[in-house]
């Protein structure tokens, strides 16, 4: 019986004003806002690692405007959940790019944009570059050399499927 | 000045010269290492004020050092890239590779050869990324710190040819 679910909560109002937050947590109406509201919120931190960042900046402005879809790019790491790799890395870049992944609150998810993120690309058999899996949890990978904006639009609606899919652990249970 | 007149000038020099006024090819050899500031010095000299690249290559029994010198104030140069060139002693033959290591022995240490530097400062940055790519010493150069690399390929010099690495040695954080 997982989380209280199934009990009849009297006595200590307390404890169960906890426990059925916990309950609701999981539970449809709630996570479905919360999706929802995440959905819409998606804001990349602004980090530009190699030549897609042009196809990134493309795909913000106004031509194709994925500010409809909740991507607003935004300058700290502190205000965002969403990072984007955009192209290839070099060791030295990598650990900035770690560094600004780990700055970021959770929840949060990574895009690999270009073939350099995904294997390498045209680089693949360099000694300086590393893929962007070996060092970030990669959500979703966007293919192209450079990726087209329409590409990467697609790569932010493939997202925000996947956090739908997986609504129910988008609020995390409190520690005890 | 023209390419002709620089080609007699700096043979005076002791160098040797090639022009091939169709491929646009200027190539000037100094044999000696230690002569070189001194041919330097002359091209600056001429009108040849500025280097727009500094680079090696990494031939079998030595390694040449080239800087690529052209102009801005003399108009009869313009277009002109010129190739000063000297090669240095690669020092003791590399060691057979070793599997176990993934290595050809240990870190060999950089070949030195006069900085040119105090005859065209725009070669600061360009001496720095050829020292940590090449393993070359450029002495008298000022500041000798990695340009581009991160500090994990420092003295494996990856643009020489018996470069190898252990990527499992590399960590991002």
């Amino acid at each position: 019986m997982a989380d209280g679910e199934g009990l009849i909560f009297l006595g200590n109002l307390e404890e169960v004003a906890k426990k059925s937050l916990e309950y609701l947590k999981k539970k449809e109406p709630i996570t479905k806002m919360v999706s929802w509201g995440v959905n819409f919120s998606l804001w990349p931190v602004h980090l530009m690692t190699s030549c897609c960042g042009a196809e990134f900046a493309a795909a913000a402005s106004p031509r194709f405007d994925l500010e409809r879809l909740g991507f607003l790019p935004f300058g700290g790491p502190r205000q965002t959940n969403l990072i984007v790799v955009e192209g290839t890395t070099t060791w030295k870049m990598a650990r900035v790019v770690r560094r600004v992944y780990d700055q970021m609150p959770a929840p949060k998810w990574v895009i690999a944009m270009g073939a350099c993120a995904m294997d390498g690309g045209i680089f693949w058999d360099s000694y300086n570059i590393v893929v962007a899996r070996d060092y970030l949890p990669v959500d979703v990978y966007v293919p192209g050399c450079p990726p087209r904006p329409e590409a990467l639009a697609r790569g932010v609606m493939m997202l925000k499927e996947k956090i739908d899919r997986e609504r129910s652990n988008l609020i995390p249970s409190e520690q005890r | 000045m023209n390419a002709d007149e620089l080609k007699t000038a700096l043979e005076a020099e002791g160098a040797k010269v090639t022009y091939d006024q169709k491929r646009k090819v200027f190539d000037v050899f100094v044999q000696d290492p230690s002569r070189i500031k001194q041919v330097a010095r002359k091209m600056l000299e001429l009108g040849l004020d500025h280097v727009v690249s500094v680079t090696g290559v990494d031939y079998p029994d030595r390694i040449e050092v080239i800087w690529h010198a052209s102009s801005y104030s003399v108009d009869s140069l313009e277009g002109l890239v010129v190739a000063l060139r000297t090669p240095i002693s690669k020092g003791p033959p590399r060691q057979a590779y070793d599997p176990r290591t993934r290595t050809y022995g240990p870190a060999r240490p950089p070949l030195p050869v006069d900085s040119l530097t105090d005859v065209w400062p725009s070669a600061l940055f360009l001496e720095r990324e050829a020292h940590e790519m090449f393993g070359i010493e450029f002495r008298g150069h000022p500041d000798l710190r990695p340009i581009l690399l991160s500090d994990d390929f420092y003295g494996k010099w990856p643009l020489r040819k018996d470069f190898t690495y252990d990527k499992s040695e590399l960590k991002v954080a």
